[in-house]
C-alpha cells in the first residue's frame, strides 16, 4: 500500500528560480491494482516516484509505503520497495547472477537464502543461460529481464515503475507489461509512471492524470470517460489537462 | 563497517580489478614498464657515457708552437684530432663550421712570457649549444692544465723547491654514509615524487568509475534505493579507491626497487656508487603512504561525485592535480631536513618523511606530526566527501 500525502518538491534553479515540480499530489495505491501516474514530461512523475522511493527528501507533505514513513523510516520504505525505470542500467563488469547476488545481499539476504532465491529468479526469468556472462555482454532484452530480477530479488510488497518501457524495443517493452502485471497477479502494490496512453489503458487500474506537478483527476479509466465525456483515452487525457485537441491533425 | 558497506567494497573492488585500464595502470605499467624503462634508459645513458669518452673529436690549434711541452701533452691524449690553424680567425671559422669541435688560441708571447717565468692566457673556443662541443673543451682544458703543471714542476725544479710547499695541505674526504643511505640520498630525491603521484592518481580511474560513471550509466539511482544507506555506500566506495591507490603507490615501490635490483646500470656508472634500499625503510614508506593515499581517494571521490559524468571529472580533477603535484615536485629538490613548519604542509610533509625514512634521519616529532596532520586532512576530506554524498541536489543534477 501507498499513501501520498499531498507531496511537494521545489528545486532552486539557477536561471529559472524556484521551480515547483510537485505541487501537492495524493493518492492511494492499493495491494493486487496498478496505478498510473499519466502525464507528459515535466509534469512531475519522476520526481513524485523518486521522492516515494527516498531518493529525494519532500519539500513538504509525506507518503507512508508498505507502512513506513518515507522521512522517518526512509531505510524500511527500500527494504519494502522495488524499482525499474526504463533507464535502469547493470553493471557492466559483473555477470548476471553477480548482479542479482550483488543486491540481494544489499537487502540483506546471504548464504543459502540468497543461493535459493536466485536460482529460482534465474529459472523463472529464463537467465539461466546468460547467467555466468557479464552483463555487458547481454542484450537489452537479456539486461532487461535481470533489470527485474534485481528489482524483486527481495520480494518486495510494492513495485515502482518510472517509465519502465522509454527507449525499449517491442518485445522488451512487452516483457515488461507482464512483469507489471504479474506483480499485480502476485498482490504487490504497484505504482507507475507513463505518457504511453497504450500502457496505461492495458495496464492501469487507477489513472492519476498529472499535470504541472499536481493530480488533476483520479479514477478508473471508465470514470474519466464519463467525467469528460470522450472514449479515447488521449481525448480524455487532453480534455482534464485542458489542452485543446489538435483539430488539424491528420485524420489516420 | 556494517555488512552493506562491506558489500558494496567487495563489489567494487571485483568490478575493478576485471577493469583492464585499471590491471595495466596500477599493477602491470608500474611493475613492469616502469622498472623495464628505467633499466633500458639506465642502460642508454650508461652506453652514451661510455661513447662519449671513446669518441675522437677533431680540435682546432692556432699557435701550438708558443707553448712548449703542449704537442707531447697532446699526443698523450688518444681521442683529439688534432688540426692546426694559422689565425684566430680561420679557428673561430671551423669551430662555428663544426668541422673542428673546439679550438685552443695560443699568443705568440706565451712563448717568451713561459721561459722568463711570466703567465700566459690561451684561449678555448667552442660551443656552449653542443654538447660534443663542451666535451672537446673539457679535454682541452685537460690537456692545458697538464702542460701548466709541467711547467710549474719545471719552475720548482730550476729552484729546488719542493711541491709540497705548494700544497701544504692535502684534503681527502671519507665519506662514513653507508651504501644503503646514499642510495637512499639519491632514491629520496626521485622516490617520495613517484610514490605521491601515483598513491594521488592511480585510484583516478577507479574513483570516476565509482561515483561519475555510475551516474553516467544509470546504475547509481538503482543502488540508491537498495537499502544501503549513501553512508553506507560512499564508505564502501572510499575504501575501494583507497585499496586501489595504496596498491598502486606499492606497486610504483616496488617497480622502482626492481629496478634498482635489475641494475640501474647509469646511477652506478654516473655516480660511481651502488643504490641500494634499506628494506625497512621501504615497509616505513608504505605505513605513511597510507593516510596520503586516503587522502587523495577522498579528493578523489569528491570529484567523482559532484561531477555528473567521466567526462566532467577529468576536466574538474586538473586544477587538483596542480595542488597536488606541486609539493611533490618541490620535494624533489628539497632535503630531507626542513623547517618543524612543513610538518603541517599537506603532501609536502609525506614526501619530506619519505626522505627522511630512506636517508635515516629521524626526526621523530617531525615524522609524528606529519603524520598526524595527515590523517587529520584525510578524515577531513573523508568527512566531506561523505557529506556531498548525502546532499540529493550533488547526486541528482540535472
Amino acid at each position: 500500500m501507498i499513501e501520498a500525502l499531498d507531496l511537494k518538491k521545489t528545486f532552486r534553479d539557477r536561471k529559472r528560480g524556484e521551480v515547483r515540480a510537485v505541487d501537492g499530489i495524493s493518492f492511494i495505491a492499493r495491494p493486487g491494482t496498478i496505478l498510473g501516474l499519466l502525464g507528459a514530461n515535466g509534469a512531475g512523475k519522476t520526481t513524485t516516484l523518486r521522492m516515494l522511493a527516498t531518493l529525494l527528501t519532500p519539500s513538504a507533505g509525506t507518503a507512508r509505503v508498505a507502512g513506513f514513513d518515507i522521512r522517518e523510516k526512509p531505510r524500511e520504505v527500500r527494504e519494502h520497495i522495488g524499482f525499474l525505470t526504463g533507464s535502469t542500467a547493470l553493471y557492466g563488469r559483473l555477470t548476471a547472477r553477480e548482479m542479482i547476488d550483488y543486491f540481494g545481499r544489499l537487502h540483506g539476504l546471504d548464504g543459502a537464502a540468497l543461493r535459493e532465491r536466485a536460482d529460482e529468479l534465474i529459472a523463472e526469468l529464463q537467465i539461466a543461460e546468460f547467467a555466468d556472462r557479464r552483463c555487458d555482454k547481454l542484450s537489452t532484452g537479456q539486461k532487461q529481464r535481470v533489470s527485474i530480477a534485481r528489482s524483486i530479488v527481495h520480494r518486495p510488497p510494492v513495485m515502482i515503475f518510472d517509465e519502465p518501457t522509454t527507449g525499449l524495443d517491442v518485445m522488451t517493452s512487452r516483457t515488461i507489461m507482464r512483469f507489471i502485471e504479474r506483480c499485480r497477479l502476485d498482490g504487490r502494490t504497484v505504482v507507475f509512471s507513463t505518457h504511453i496512453m497504450s500502457e496505461a489503458e492495458r495496464l492501469c487500474d487507477t489513472i492519476a492524470v498529472v499535470h504541472a506537478g499536481r493530480i488533476v483527476a483520479t479514477g478508473t479509466l471508465e470514470e474519466l470517460r464519463q467525467r469528460t465525456g470522450r472514449t479515447a483515452l488521449e481525448s480524455v487525457f487532453l480534455a482534464l489537462i485542458g489542452e485543446p485537441e489538435d483539430e488539424d491533425a491528420p485524420a489516420s | 563497517m556494517t555488512s552493506r558497506t562491506r558489500t558494496v567494497f567487495l563489489k567494487e573492488l571485483r568490478e575493478t580489478f576485471r577493469d583492464k585500464r585499471v590491471i595495466l595502470s596500477v599493477i602491470v605499467s608500474p611493475l613492469l614498464v616502469t622498472p623495464m624503462l628505467m633499466v633500458a634508459m639506465g642502460f642508454f645513458v650508461s652506453q652514451k657515457v661510455k661513447a662519449d669518452r671513446a669518441e675522437h673529436l677533431p680540435v682546432g690549434i692556432v699557435g701550438a708552437a708558443h707553448l712548449p711541452g703542449l704537442d707531447e701533452a697532446l699526443g698523450e691524449v688518444d681521442t683529439l684530432e688534432v688540426r692546426h690553424f694559422d689565425t684566430r680567425a680561420e679557428a673561430e671559422n671551423a669551430v662555428r663550421e663544426r668541422t673542428v669541435r673546439a679550438a685552443l688560441v695560443v699568443p705568440p708571447h706565451s712563448a717568451t712570457r713561459l721561459p722568463a717565468g711570466e703567465s700566459t692566457r690561451v684561449e678555448i673556443l667552442f660551443d656552449g649549444a653542443s654538447d660534443k662541443s663542451r666535451n672537446a673543451e673539457s679535454r682541452l682544458k685537460e690537456v692545458v692544465r697538464k702542460v701548466a703543471e709541467a711547467e710549474v714542476d719545471r719552475r720548482l725544479a730550476a729552484r729546488g723547491i719542493d711541491r709540497n710547499l705548494l700544497e701544504p695541505i692535502k684534503t681527502e674526504s671519507v665519506n662514513l654514509a653507508s651504501e644503503e643511505k646514499v642510495g637512499g640520498f639519491i632514491l629520496g630525491t626521485i622516490l617520495p615524487y613517484i610514490v605521491i603521484l601515483t598513491a594521488a592518481f592511480g585510484g583516478m580511474n577507479t574513483a570516476f568509475d565509482l561515483c561519475a560513471g555510475e551516474k553516467e550509466r544509470g546504475t547509481m539511482e538503482t543502488l540508491l534505493v537498495s537499502p544501503a544507506s549513501r553512508h553506507e555506500i560512499i564508505l564502501g566506495k572510499l575504501a575501494t579507491i583507497g585499496v586501489v591507490s595504496i596498491l598502486s603507490a606499492l606497486c610504483a615501490i616496488a617497480g622502482l626497487v626492481l629496478a634498482v635490483q635489475g641494475g640501474f646500470s647509469a646511477a652506478r656508472s654516473l655516480m660511481g656508487t651502488d643504490l641500494s634500499i634499506a628494506y625497512p625503510a621501504v615497509g616505513a614508506m608504505l605505513l605513511i603512504v597510507i593516510p596520503l593515499a586516503l587522502m587523495t581517494a577522498a579528493i578523489l571521490l569528491i570529484v567523482s561525485t559532484v561531477a555528473r559524468n567521466q567526462k566532467e571529472a577529468q576536466a574538474y580533477i586538473f586544477p587538483f592535480m596542480i595542488v597536488i603535484m606541486l609539493p611533490a615536485v618541490v620535494s624533489s629538490v628539497m632535503g630531507p631536513e626542513g623547517s618543524f613548519a612543513l610538518a603541517f604542509v599537506p603532501i609536502l610533509n609525506t614526501a619530506i618523511v619519505m626522505k627522511q625514512v630512506l636517508t635515516g634521519v629521524f626526526d621523530l616529532a617531525f615524522i609524528a606530526t606529519a603524520l598526524a596532520t595527515s590523517v587529520l586532512y584525510a578524515v577531513i576530506l573523508m568527512k566531506l566527501a561523505v557529506n556531498l554524498f548525502e546532499r540529493e541536489s550533488i547526486l541528482f543534477r540535472n
